[in-house]
């Protein structure tokens, strides 16, 4: 069985920054699980991301592959 | 009048290493140079196992990688002008790190052992082959310091300027896959920065594919970590 693939997109004000690549995984779960992982990164990773307030602001919206929005991750839910 | 070799496609040698190697120093790997296709994701050298073969790259990029813990972060690019299997040139049969295709193409591949008899033999092939080594070290150390003192869009602008060094185009193949590789991050944190570079107008981005724009830009924000190294592979290989 193939893996769906999610595309974690991010909305930065009014601006939608598209994933063309996306992931293959199990479900929409494991998509949240990487988003929440991305941004406990760029926490910990502050000089390769920039402070935390030059993107705190920003949002992942995770699309299926028919470009549905599924779910919507703001970046502050893990300051 | 000499035996023809169709294992080696002409013209003949297109790695820039081979091609700086005395007429007598070639004529010793020839016999064992075996031309492959590099696949891309291949691993050419997995970690920690005995290494059977260098592989001079004719094109393509194959990218050395630290494996830490589940992440893998790249430490080094090779193309045209490098060969794959560093340690088997310093003597040693193995290294903790792994070799990948990053783009696909070809290389001309040599037993260890052949090259080692050859470097017994040599002192010229052993001062050109010391010398990249040495090329390689500042490369690495240059990624420690990219990896140090920039953020994320300066090291994506540091690799993509080696990406195009080496594959002597414009347009490039880098996945964000990829991307999230060369710069030790998890794949979604690559869109921002590619959208940064975007913004400045240095590369357009499309599936799969980073096309350069400007590479001065993307020189200014490279800064420092870009140059050096390729200015050491132009005073001990192309000037030497």
């Amino acid at each position: 069985m193939r893996l769906p693939r999610y595309f974690l997109n991010i909305r930065r004000r009014a601006v939608l920054i598209r994933d063309e690549e996306g992931d293959d995984l199990p479900d929409l779960d494991a998509a949240r699980a990487l988003a929440l992982g991305t941004l406990r990164e760029m926490v910990r990773l502050p000089h390769v991301y920039g402070l935390p307030r030059t993107w705190r602001r920003n949002v992942f919206v995770i699309t299926d592959e028919g470009g549905t929005a599924l779910l919507e991750i703001p970046y502050s839910d893990v300051l | 009048m000499t035996e023809p070799d169709n294992r080696i496609p002409r013209p003949f040698p297109r790695n820039h290493l081979l091609a700086a190697l005395t007429a007598e120093d070639l004529g010793r790997l020839r016999p064992g140079l075996e031309s492959v296709a590099l696949t891309i994701r291949e691993i050419l050298i997995p970690a920690h196992l005995a290494v059977e073969h260098v592989y001079f790259v004719e094109d393509g990029i194959v990218s050395l990688i630290a494996d830490v813990a589940e992440r893998r972060i790249e430490i080094g690019l090779i193309g045209p002008e490098g060969v794959a299997g560093l340690c088997i040139l310093l003597g040693a049969d193995s290294s903790p790190h792994s070799a990948m295709v990053q783009a696909e193409g070809t290389a001309l591949r040599l037993p260890a052992a052949v090259l080692h008899a050859a470097m017994e033999a040599s002192a010229s092939l052993r001062t050109v082959l010391g010398r990249y080594v040495q090329t390689m070290m500042v490369q690495i150390g240059q990624t420690a310091y990219a990896n140090a003192d920039l953020t994320i869009e300066g090291r994506l602008a540091r690799w993509i300027l080696m990406t195009q060094d080496r594959l002597a185009q414009a347009e490039l193949p880098l996945t964000h896959e990829f991307l999230s590789v060369m710069l030790g991050v998890r794949r979604p944190g690559v869109t921002t920065a590619v959208h940064v570079l975007e913004g400045f107008g240095m590369v357009r981005a499309r599936r799969g594919r980073i096309t350069v724009l400007d590479r001065e830009k993307l020189l200014d924000l490279a800064g420092d970590a870009y140059g050096s190294a390729e200015a050491e592979y132009r005073r001990l290989i192309v000037e030497a």
